[in-house]
């Protein structure tokens, strides 16, 4: 049988083209100039390492609503301690303490089978209080030093880094293949030998990891921590994760080069509409339109593929 | 002559440019059981699917009683009294058993607008007792029962609407001897009533005993009807493949032959609730035949001997290393290789591509220095089972739901084959294969045995057990009650005298 055109493939392409014709238009030399372009990767930068965390997570077919939560909480507890053990070690400790929430996670989730929007739900609300417990409900500045973690070089490297180890990790190792698998069949893969609920708290810790460099660049970028950062940071992670084609349930369909695209093309939209002067509430409309029309059309071409395969 | 029941003339259905069903054309006598037959994919289950208005037909008459019968729904059909069970499971799992079986016609059972379940469950229980169906409590969920109780409850619904015609869809595979037993009592008074059976099973011998007339059917298109007295297993076989089947179906010779060492040593096992106290020794090149009543545990015997099924006491040994087997992962690192009795559930990931199946079982061989798995080492292996085991597809990235289910089953095995394990577990490896698929599989159990692979086999076909087992295990009520060596003299008989 002849396989269709890969619509979860060629959807965000063409979205991505769509946007990119569109604001070029009305934007004119102002889409194309240096500041824009540095507006997108910013925004794009923090939504890609927290996608590739979260990957790990949403591939075996879980969710983790806690990143926003955790990434405040790692930056608050990282800018306390670090500023007791030296600026530099910020960057160890938020990743650190963010594994370590999401080592948590993982123990709820995989040994006490609390279903996972359930557990990183309450974890959402008891890191954003522990964030406002430790920080008093004030913004703690931290040593300026940190500062030049923001500079173009060392924020690119950082990046360059981890969308390597993610890769790395994600495509081309046993961790990554036994996530999608997950996602796939949890059954077949316990059938095979994999120990799940371990794979399934690696996932949480990578996720929470993340996370915490999330945080380490939030904190570099505005030279503090406000207890109110981080705040619907799990959920523009996943607009850009299910933007990006990657499937509601996981699976082996799920990529890493999906979350760069679905993070592109979030961020390619929210700089086109704040240039052409367009409302807050309209970018978001528009966010919303694209994630339901992306995950509608995986759903139906998966659905089509299916029935096809099941009649034969 | 007997008259005429149900009529089907020139039937056609396609998928894409597959021709599922082309002008097929059937008719089934009133009071006789009529057999349809074919390899995979040769349009049984599209035919049937279409008769119980599960399917639309592109082109085609059917007539039930002379008149035209046009099934727009599966609730059409069972109100002309045409009930049907299924190949895939129909229950939906968070429905009750007796919600399953009146589902979509509950309305009887309503007082004052709200269903009353005392009346609905009243009535399931007199549909077991009508038709001596083993109980299964109405009041449980669909999701929580086994293959087997699944089946009972379809063929409960099925038998609901006192069928004229009874369609039953490859479901003695699911079903445990004893309850096979009391589905063909069912068809003999159904038979005895004047009421007629539509039966589609890949047991040939089964087909044959059950079936006045049987119809082939062959890559979509009908290939004759017969009288079943009429033909034989072999030419009926012919007739279904197009072609002569080669060689011997089971092991040509009649008695236990293997080394004397021990590489599995099962040594009093329990796990508190399916099986007691069981002690099996593998050698060498053996094949050990596992077999019993639905209930007996044979299948998780199966699985606590691969470490996913926790013991409670007991030990499991390879003789490989000495260790002990506590979990799956090191019975997979001390050479055993394991194909689950639900293939679909608990083998394959059906979504995904036949490359990543074969890869899943074998991870860690295929990781390179920093734990690399190259794309390249995944396509390769997935090439190599299509190739090695003739597994027919278009590529190794297609996803495993497009193949048969004798493909399929091809896949399941050669992931484990290409790693050249020492120990095999199969359970019911033909089920739900067709002849061709089933011949294939005997003869690598064959070879494999001449390589000095030991296999365990459970399987609910005693043929099966019989024809290739150095040693058969009977068990009963959770316990081995007589073990069996091969020779000449061990029949079916001897077998189920012990079981029951």
């Amino acid at each position: 049988m002849k396989r269709k055109i890969n619509l979860e493939y060629v959807l965000p392409f063409g979205f991505l083209l769509l946007l990119f014709i569109i604001f070029s238009i009305i934007n004119g030399k102002a889409f194309f100039r240096m500041h824009n372009i540095k507006t997108i990767i910013d925004t794009m930068i923090p939504l890609c390492i927290g996608g590739y965390g979260m990957l790990f997570v949403i591939s075996q077919g879980s969710i983790d609503m806690s990143a926003g939560s955790n990434l405040a909480f790692s930056a608050t507890l990282g800018a306390i301690l670090a500023s007791k053990l030296g600026s530099i070690t910020i960057l160890p400790l938020c990743i650190l303490i963010g594994a370590a929430v999401g080592f948590v996670n993982g123990i709820l989730v995989s040994r006490f089978k609390v279903s996972s929007i359930m557990a990183t739900l309450a974890q959402l609300i008891v890191l954003r209080s522990l964030v406002v417990v430790l920080s008093k409900g004030n913004v703690i500045f931290v040593h300026p030093s940190i500062l030049k973690l923001n500079r173009w070089g060392a924020k690119g490297i950082i990046f360059i880094l981890a969308t390597i180890v993610a890769i790395y990790l994600f495509q081309y190792t046993k961790l990554g293949f036994s996530s999608r698998s997950v996602g796939e069949n949890e059954i077949v893969c316990n059938y095979v030998g994999l120990k799940t609920k371990w794979i399934k708290t690696i996932a949480y810790i990578i996720a929470g990891a993340f996370a915490g460099l999330a945080a380490v660049l939030s904190v570099s970028r505005i030279g503090g921590v406000d207890p109110n950062m981080g705040q619907a940071f799990e959920l523009q992670v996943m607009l850009a994760v299910f933007v990006g084609g990657v499937p509601v349930n996981g699976g082996s369909k799920s990529s890493i080069v999906k979350i760069i695209i679905g993070a592109l093309l979030f961020s390619i939209l929210q700089s086109g509409l704040v240039l052409s002067n367009a409302k807050s509430e309209t970018v978001e409309l528009i966010q919303g339109l694209m994630l339901i029309i992306m995950v509608a059309a995986i759903l139906k071409a998966n659905k089509m593929s299916t029935v096809k395969t099941m009649n034969e | 002559m007997k008259d005429i029941l149900f009529k089907v003339q020139n039937m056609n259905k396609s998928f894409g440019i597959t021709r599922a069903n082309h002008n097929v054309s059937m008719e089934i006598k009133r009071g006789e059981v009529h057999g349809l037959i074919g390899e995979n994919g040769s349009g049984k289950s599209t035919l049937i699917s279409m008769i119980s208005g599960m399917a639309e037909r592109d082109s085609g008459e059917l007539f039930l009683n002379g008149k035209p019968y046009e099934p727009v729904s599966p609730l059409t059909a069972l109100e002309s009294h045409i009930g049907t069970v299924v190949q895939e499971l129909g229950l939906v799992d968070g429905l009750s058993v007796a919600a399953n079986i009146f589902l979509g016609r509950m309305d009887r059972f309503k007082k004052l607008n709200i269903i009353d379940n005392a009346a609905l469950y009243n009535e399931v229980e007199e549909i077991y007792k009508k038709w001596n169906l083993p109980r299964i409590n109405p009041r449980t969920l669909a999701g929580t029962l086994t293959v087997e109780q699944k089946k009972i409850v379809e063929l409960t619904r099925a038998l609901s609407i006192d069928p004229d015609i009874l369609i039953l869809d490859e479901i003695t595979a699911a079903l445990s001897y004893n309850t096979r037993k009391i589905l063909f009592d069912i068809i003999d008074e159904l038979k005895a009533k004047g009421k007629s059976i539509l039966i589609v099973t890949h047991d040939i011998e089964e087909l044959l005993d059950l079936s006045d007339e049987i119809t082939i059917l062959r890559d979509g298109e009908k290939v004759a009807t017969k009288r079943a007295d009429e033909l034989t297993e072999s030419s009926l076989k012919k007739l279904m493949v197009g072609r002569e089947i080669e060689g011997d179906y089971y092991r040509a010779d009649n008695e236990d032959d293997y080394k004397d060492e021990v590489v599995l040593k099962i040594n009093n096992i329990s796990d508190g609730e399916n099986f007691n106290e069981v002690s099996i020794d593998l050698h060498k090149g053996e094949i050990v035949g596992l077999c019993g009543l639905s209930d007996a545990g044979i299948h998780e015997v199966a699985e606590a001997v691969f470490g996913v099924r926790p013991i409670v006491s007991g030990e499991i040994t390879l003789a490989n290393g000495n260790r002990k087997i506590e979990s799956a992962s090191i019975a997979m690192a001390y050479g055993m290789g394991y194909v689950p009795k639900d293939r679909d559930k608990q083998a394959l990931m059906v979504s995904d591509s036949i490359e990543n199946n074969v890869t899943l079982s074998m991870l860690d061989d295929l990781k390179g220095p920093l734990g690399f798995i190259s794309p390249g080492k995944i396509t390769d292996v997935g090439k190599r089972v299509i190739k090695d085991y003739k597994v027919i597809a278009v590529n190794e990235k297609m996803p495993l739901a497009s193949l048969s289910g004798g493909n399929r089953q091809k896949v399941n095995l050669g992931r484990w084959l290409l790693q050249n394990k020492d120990i095999l577990i199969l359970d019911s490896p033909t089920r739900g294969v067709d002849v061709g698929v089933k011949a294939y599989i005997y003869d690598i159990m064959k070879q494999l045995k001449k390589k000095g692979v030991s296999i365990l086999l459970v399987s609910d076909e005693l043929p099966e057990v019989i024809g290739l087992s150095d040693t058969v295990y009977v068990f009963k009520n959770s316990k081995i009650e007589k073990k069996f060596r091969r020779s000449e003299e061990l029949t079916e008989e001897k077998i189920i005298e012990v079981m029951l």
